[in-house]
């Protein structure tokens, strides 16, 4: 029974995914699809956070699955992310789903597959589940970038991610081979007990598999030498997309090579670090280059994603060595995902009048003085990704710091700090821009409309401040959501750290 | 100590935070908002002053303090206290705050004037009080985001001019504070690795012991550079001019009156303690880089024939005094920053709020167009030569104490040193009255029909207490230093004992 319980929020959202498919075929307005994909999401959500703060492991339906997929503390809390995250992004980008004549319900059937997948990749304990998930969320976000099909942009954008994807599986795939040749097994543990008794010589192919897995992680999550994919990428897709992809898509990258690093190649973990350090130099330097250059806001945040990869890099580094950096990536992962959720959410809420979505810096100019609510909402989720205190970010950045310092990584910090420091300017040029005026401007001229924008996007993205704020603030000692405390989300993070080191 | 008075501290952090959301969310209309930001300041002092009554002056621990956690994790607290250093500081602020919105109540602002002048206050007072170095880089930059917005929204510039003014401003004061949050969590792991435990405490870390001398000196150097920044100090002060000139009399008061002087606050409660060693072979450099400002700085301002900028290059030679007076690390210096502190914010929010009446009426900041003002605006020019008298350090004001002392100080440090900080009074001086004469009683040459009102009732009301403190604290010096006496002489006690170690 246990068996079956724990795959109920992937059940739901599977089952969501394909009663919209079969709606789809109805001729039903995008609302209905919405509320539709929100009521499977939500109920899934509240079924993964009734076991969020407890200490757990099994392998459900062991002898049918073969130990193939894992459900333990870790997937869960990654879960509760992943929904959480697809809820706000749907309801953040809701005014724009409706305004836009090409979004059809097929687009929130394949955004609840892709989330599918998503969970799919969290859960899963042996490599070819991991691929097969990855490419069931991948497949249909290759489809949902390239959704706006009157837009040459939309579909260079998805042939060119297509492309390189499948491109970059490939390594992953030969990857897998030479560790199954090595190890006789594709199955995490497994690997986890061979490395612990192999010799020197044995683990060789490992840790070229390994690497050409690496490969594929440092593509997914758009990091350095791997991810200027990004930048044409993200330009091109709806900005419904973007967001979709830049936060919560991200997030499940993570879960599953978190767990592989954990579980898998603990030992070994140190031994990457090198190139790590490298990459992630490279990373702040290079990344904050191509982003002071970009004059387009949405190519500026694909820019900045590669330097947020940097940091996260970074804490990767700490793996070996200390235990809580897993939390710190877990967290800094929340902040980053609220706070790209918030922005894209914005972008998308103001360019949901017009023919075209935002692009240039000139576009948000006005924003002030036609809708001061929502600039100042822009305005705390920018002041978050820059990490300034009294939001998620600072608390995050902190954490990431605090465990490279803390495992002597000092020229890397201090290089990191330099990188925030050029991410101080061109996150505050945004807000610069926000609160500048201008006579002409349709985009924000058509956010002054009041009453018929007002809508859940309007209240997500409130939320969505809100949680910024309230997790740059909260201490344990409040009186109200003592488990929501910035304490109590470190507290689930370490649990769920306990978990994966129990296998 | 009872609960309720530990818990006034946190109603000073806290109250312009609510009010000001409350005033965001829920109040429209503009005069209302003014209305309620004054009163909500003026709690606020009063709470202070309740503090004021019931700090034991004698004891020289640390009073009224608050401590819970916050991020568990790491051993990050919310630890919040006073002793004689914070209490000057939060005195200035409480009697600053409500005279600056009286001042300014003839101007008309939006409301997110009055809300990001809460939120500076706020910012500011929380930064004073924390004794948690992660929590005291928080209100740190806090107290930035409101000025950001300030000078961006309601600079004295064209909007271009004010959004470069800005972003230099931020950019600077974030890079400092960045370097210093690294040295923080360096320190604080620095302490793990001593103790077995992360803290970031200072009363803890001042404990710290293992730090090389390289590492001292790399550490020295980033917090220097968040302070520095925000006093400033000679090579880091190329925002100055521009945020300044661009600044509301609101900002700019706060700026040049409280927030500098929290660097100052800054210096003396965390670099000095942690850092002792590292300082104290390091203070012959710095005190030399203080005097050298003092001239710099003293030479830049009579170049200005902008008022604004010849004020603020003004407190900027004072402030260079006192971070000179801060590394002379002995008893007159000490006591001499502090005095001077209180002395350079009242005489700086003095000038600054009356300059910012003078342009706001006449629109004009050039010192060779304006003139006539004496017998035009006699109380006016009455409170101006007052404060500009005190900033000048005229025996029986307030400025004459703090300057002397800190001169004194220097003087002990090194002879020469001292001499050529003496410059200082002289230099004030030749600028400061030659400005009073031309900008002020001179006969206005080039724009003769230049109106200028006089102040009114709540202006006279507002600068009073400031004006009859420059008086009472110039002429008995002993009681106001009698408040902070007994914390400057063991902190000099305690750091003194820690260098020879």
């Amino acid at each position: 029974m246990i068996d079956f319980f724990s795959l109920i929020p992937i059940l739901l959202v599977l089952v969501g995914a394909i009663s919209l498919m079969v709606l789809s075929t109805f001729n039903l307005k995008i609302s209905t699809f919405l509320w539709v994909s929100f009521g499977f999401l939500l109920a899934a959500l509240l079924v993964s956070m009734i076991s969020l703060n407890t200490l757990f492991s099994i392998a459900p339906f062991a002898n049918v699955f073969n130990k193939l997929l894992i459900y333990d503390s870790f997937s869960n809390t990654f879960s509760v992310m992943l929904l959480l995250g697809s809820i706000l992004y749907l309801g953040a980008g809701e005014n724009f789903a409706r305004a836009k004549s090409y979004m059809k319900g097929e687009y929130f059937s394949l955004v609840l597959f892709a989330v599918f997948g998503m969970l799919l990749l969290a859960h899963s304990n042996e490599l070819i589940t991991a691929l097969v998930a990855l490419e069931i969320a991948s497949c249909s976000v290759y489809i949902l970038v390239g959704f706006n099909t009157s837009s040459a942009n939309s579909s260079e954008a998805m042939f060119k991610y297509l492309t390189l994807g499948s491109f970059v599986g490939g390594f992953y795939i030969l990857g897998v081979a030479l560790i199954y040749l090595a190890s006789d097994s594709t199955n995490l543990s497994d690997i986890a007990s061979f490395i612990a008794t192999a010799n020197y010589q044995e683990i060789t192919l490992i840790y070229i598999g390994f690497s050409l897995i690496i490969f594929m992680f440092l593509f997914k999550i758009a990091s350095f030498p791997f991810g200027l994919w990004s930048l044409d990428v993200y330009k091109g897709a709806p900005l419904y997309t973007t967001s979709f992809m830049a936060s919560v898509f991200k997030i499940s990258i993570f879960a599953f090579f978190l767990r592989l690093f954990m579980q898998s190649i603990h030992p070994l973990a140190n031994d990457w670090n090198m190139i790590f350090e490298i990459l992630s130099i490279l990373a702040f330097v290079i990344g904050s280059i191509i982003t002071l250059a970009q004059q387009n806001i949405v190519k500026m945040l694909a820019g900045s994603s590669i330097v947020n990869a940097g940091y996260l890099l970074m804490a990767f580094m700490s793996l070996g060595s200390s235990l809580t950096s897993v939390g710190a990536i877990m967290f800094y992962l929340l902040a980053y995902m609220l706070a790209s959720i918030g922005i894209l959410g914005v972008l998308s809420y103001i360019s949901a009048k017009e023919g075209r979505d935002i692009a240039t810096y000139e576009d948000i100019k006005g924003m002030a003085t036609n809708n001061p609510f929502i600039a100042v909402l822009m305005s705390i989720f920018m002041l978050s990704l820059a990490g300034i205190p009294f939001t998620i970010g600072f608390v995050a950045k902190l954490n990431v710091f605090i465990e490279a310092i803390n495992t002597g990584y000092y020229i890397l910090v201090f290089v990191a700090i330099l990188a925030a420091m050029v991410s101080v300017y061109y996150y505050m040029r945004v807000i610069l821009c926000a609160y500048s005026k201008v006579n002409n401007n349709n985009f924000t001229q058509a956010i002054s409309l009041k009453g018929s924008l007002r809508s859940v996007s309007y209240y997500s993205l409130s939320v969505i401040a809100i949680i910024i704020i309230w997790l740059g603030i909260s201490s344990s000692d409040f009186i109200i959501g003592k488990d929501l405390s910035i304490n109590g989300i470190f507290n689930i993070f370490d649990i769920s750290t306990i978990s994966i080191l129990k296998r | 100590m009872s609960f309720s008075l530990n818990a006034l501290l946190n109603v000073v952090i806290f109250l312009p935070i609510v009010t000001a959301f409350i005033a965001w969310v829920g109040i429209k209309n503009e005069q209302i908002v003014k209305v309620v930001a004054f009163i909500a300041s003026l709690i606020v002092s009063v709470c202070v002053f309740v503090v004021f009554v019931n700090y034991d002056f004698e004891s020289t621990l640390l009073q009224f303090f608050t401590h819970t956690p916050w991020i568990q994790r790491y051993n990050i607290n919310y630890y919040i206290g006073l002793d004689g250093f914070s209490l000057v500081l939060i005195m200035l602020i409480a009697v600053i705050a409500p005279s600056l919105y009286l001042l300014l109540w003839s101007e008309e602002h939006k409301k997110g004037y009055w809300i990001n002048m809460l939120l500076i206050q706020a910012g500011m007072s929380g930064a004073i009080l924390s004794l948690d170095l992660i929590l005291f880089y928080l209100f740190w930059e806090l107290m930035l985001i409101p000025v950001f917005f300030m000078i961006l929204l309601y600079g004295e510039q064209d909007k271009q001019a004010n959004a470069k003014a800005v972003m230099k401003m931020f950019i600077y004061t974030v890079a400092g504070s960045l370097l210093m949050l690294g040295c923080i969590v360096y320190i604080g792991i620095a302490f793990l690795g001593e103790y077995g435990s992360v803290s970031f405490e200072y009363d803890k870390l001042r404990y710290i012991t293992s730090l090389s001398h390289t590492e001292g000196i790399i550490l020295l150097l980033a917090f220097l550079a968040a302070f520095g920044i925000k006093l400033p100090i000679f090579p880091l002060h190329t925002w100055l001019l521009k945020t300044y000139n661009s600044a509301p009399t609101g900002a700019l008061v706060l700026l040049s009156a409280i927030m500098a002087k929290i660097a100052i606050y800054g210096i003396f409660r965390f670099l000095i303690p942690i850092l002792t060693d590292i300082t104290f072979s390091a203070s012959y450099v710095l005190v030399s880089l203080g005097v050298f400002g003092v001239v710099y700085f003293a030479l830049a301002a009579i170049m200005q024939s902008n008022i604004k900028k010849m004020i603020a290059y003004g407190s900027a030679s004072h402030i260079s005094l006192i971070f000179a007076a801060v590394f002379t690390l002995n008893l007159y210096g000490a006591n001499g920053a502090m005095y001077f502190v209180f002395a350079h914010g009242l005489a700086a929010a003095g000038l600054f709020a009356l300059v910012g009446i003078l342009y706001h009426t006449s629109g004009i900041k050039n010192i060779d167009e304006l003139g006539s003002v004496g017998h035009q605006a006699p109380i006016f020019t009455v409170f101006f030569a007052l404060f500009m008298l005190s900033n000048i350090g005229l025996p029986l004001t307030v400025g004459f104490v703090g300057e002397f002392l800190a001169i004194f100080a220097t003087y002990t440090f090194d002879h020469i040193l001292g001499y050529i900080a003496s410059l200082s009074v002289v230099m004030g001086a030749s600028f400061m009255i030659w400005m009073f004469g031309r900008a002020i009683l001179a006969d206005n040459t080039k724009n003769k029909n230049l109106k200028i009102r006089d102040l009114n009732k709540k202006e006279i009301l507002a600068l009073t207490p400031w004006a009859v403190l420059v008086i009472a604290m110039g002429v008995f010096p002993d009681y106001f230093i009698s408040m902070f006496d007994d914390t400057t002489t063991s902190y000099i006690v305690d750091i003194t004992k820690a260098s020879i170690k």
